[in-house]
């Protein structure tokens, strides 16, 4: 069944869609239309980018993401005026995480910045149509939906009528079997190319965003302290992104995970420079800009003396995960900034395996705190 | 002296509604604002900023106080005090870490609650000054009973602290039966 909600009007460059042919079943979808795209493909006008890495089961591969966006070349196509189309193939990703649909929100944008037509094949999981739909991008791409399927798309009318209340009980604590994670409101893309008063708006979001975060952790059960800090430091790696990140997209994302067990997650990830290079220029380290991005990370929470600077690490956020997973048992912060990655849980510190330690790529912060099950 | 006047330093309504701040730039006309009235009001009173319907991250934080924070307790601002007021909790977060890796503390009000001192504090400053907050006034002698200290020195070490962070503001001396001085200490807040 072909299902239309946003008209029929055809696709135009710079765009980002959801199509399968009517013809084409779901099942097929994917790869009827890969070999319909084949000449396309082959000649270096269209790119098909696997979503699979961002899978549940896969989040150790999630950072394969933007080190592919930031590897994306569009083609000479695009240099001479016919749109490079950028394939992004969820049909073999089944559950994703809150961290991956905030990766995913910076990704779209910054293949549309690439001058790429962006093509989203059968999102099945309900929020990364979500993310793509309500994640404010319609208001930034020239947004179309065409799905080929009788799911139930929540469109904007039932998110405004969805209260906090009703937004917390169909999250998987009611043991509801739905995909890995419920988003508890529309992810938040931020433009950080514009105006003062565009910086401002989102700022404001945010803050709502936050406030939003806290009451959502005591709806949940978590302790008011734990709640507030989250919400804190969810204002605080906005600000990061914001202030520091000097890229041109960032998203914040957050809701609750059902697998394996409930958590409540947020994600705050950026197109930036990378938490490296943002110290450097923040506090004037130009000689240290070859000193590893996991070199970074660890002196973040290890109070290291970096360059013999002793005390200018760990102001704000990274006061903050402390706190969090000294309060709550189990929760777990990750960081990953261009090649590196550092897991921070109760009593570990545990700097990633980075293949390469390079800066850029961006940084996506994921705080994950572990919520009771109820009955 | 008429103690404990306070006034209001409301940063949502100086900020033309503005609700969220997130950075140095959020916050810069507000600095300046926020010293101006401080200078302007009379010994003995009290400057409370409320944080009414605001959400600050660090970085706006250390932009809005660091400066104000240090200027008072260097004692440029002699009798005047600063009270962060209207904190929701997790601003009450973003401002503490803030305090924390400036190394300064701050009397503030959280949710409502009776006065304390947010930051970076020992923790038997911080119990005396919420003792010291409950009452009209206090003495190094109320302290050193109350806390059962060895000796009044002690006590008067305490109190000595409070006032230099600008939590605490003497009056005094006044005689002692029996010979002697003593001060009398008020919290800026209560």
């Amino acid at each position: 069944m072909r299902r239309d909600t946003k008209g029929a009007a055809p696709l135009r460059a710079p765009a980002v869609g959801i199509i399968a042919p009517a013809a084409v079943r779901y099942a097929t979808a994917s790869e009827e239309l890969r070999q319909a795209l084949l000449p396309e493909l082959v000649a270096g006008r269209a790119r098909w980018i696997s979503m699979d890495g961002l899978d549940i089961k896969h989040t150790q591969r999630h950072g394969r993401l933007l080190r592919t966006a930031a590897s994306y070349r569009p083609g000479l196509s695009s240099v001479l005026g016919v749109p490079h189309t950028a394939i992004l193939d969820w049909s073999s990703t089944g559950s994703t995480t809150v961290a991956a649909l905030a990766q995913f929100a910076v990704l779209v944008p910054w293949l549309i910045d690439q001058g790429a037509v962006v093509v989203c094949v059968e999102p099945s999981n309900r929020d990364v149509a979500r993310c793509l739909e309500q994640g404010a991008l319609e208001h930034v791409l020239n947004f179309r939906w065409v799905d080929n399927r009788p799911t139930l798309p929540i469109s904007r009318g039932d998110e405004s009528s969805m209260s906090l209340l009703g937004a917390t009980r169909i999250s998987t604590l009611s043991q509801r079997p739905a995909g890995a994670v419920d988003l508890l409101a529309s992810p938040l893309v931020l433009d950080l190319r514009h105006s003062a008063d565009t910086q401002r708006a989102h700022k404001e979001q945010a803050g709502a965003a936050s406030a939003l975060l806290g009451q959502s952790g005591v709806s949940l059960g978590l302790r008011d302290a734990v709640s507030s800090t989250c919400s804190a430091l969810f204002l605080e790696v906005v600000a990061n992104a914001l202030t520091h990140s000097a890229g041109n997209w960032a998203s914040a994302a957050f809701g609750v995970l059902n697998e394996p067990e409930p958590r409540l997650e947020f994600a705050v990830a950026d197109d930036g420079i990378g938490i490296g290079a943002a110290m450097s220029r923040r506090f004037g380290l130009w000689g240290v800009h070859r000193i590893p991005e996991r070199a970074w990370l660890a002196a973040l929470f290890t109070d290291a003396d970096v360059d013999g600077r002793r005390g200018i690490l760990g102001r704000g956020a990274t006061l903050l995960m402390r706190e969090i997973v000294s309060l709550a048992p189990g929760a777990e912060i990750n960081i990953r900034s261009g090649g590196a990655s550092l897991h921070l849980g109760e009593n570990l510190l545990r700097p990633g395996i980075a293949a390469s330690a390079s800066h850029g790529l961006g940084t996506v912060i994921t705080c994950s705190v572990p919520l009771a099950r109820r009955a | 002296m008429n103690t404990r006047a306070e006034d209001i330093f409301a940063i949502r309504e100086l900020a033309a509604n503005r609700t969220t701040f997130m950075d140095e730039e959020d916050v810069a006309g507000l600095e300046p604002k926020l010293w101006s009235q401080l200078k302007q009001l009379r010994e003995g009173a009290t400057l409370r900023v409320s944080f009414a319907g605001v959400k600050m991250a660090s970085g706006a934080a250390r932009k809005l106080l660091d400066r104000v924070l240090r200027r008072i307790q260097s004692g440029e601002l002699r009798g005047r005090g600063l009270v962060l007021d209207d904190l929701s909790r997790s601003v009450s977060y973003n401002i503490r870490v803030m305090l924390l890796s400036e190394k300064l503390c701050a009397v503030a009000r959280v949710d409502g609650a009776p006065p304390t001192l947010l930051g970076d504090v020992e923790e038997a400053l911080k119990s005396t000054f919420e003792f010291v907050a409950t009452r009209d006034d206090a003495t190094a002698r109320d302290i050193q009973d109350h806390f059962k200290l060895n000796t009044v020195a002690a006590a008067t070490n305490r109190l000595a602290r409070l006032q230099r962070i600008g939590a605490l503001r003497r009056d005094g001396p006044r005689p002692l039966e029996g010979g002697g001085i003593e001060y009398v200490f008020q919290a800026v807040a209560r």
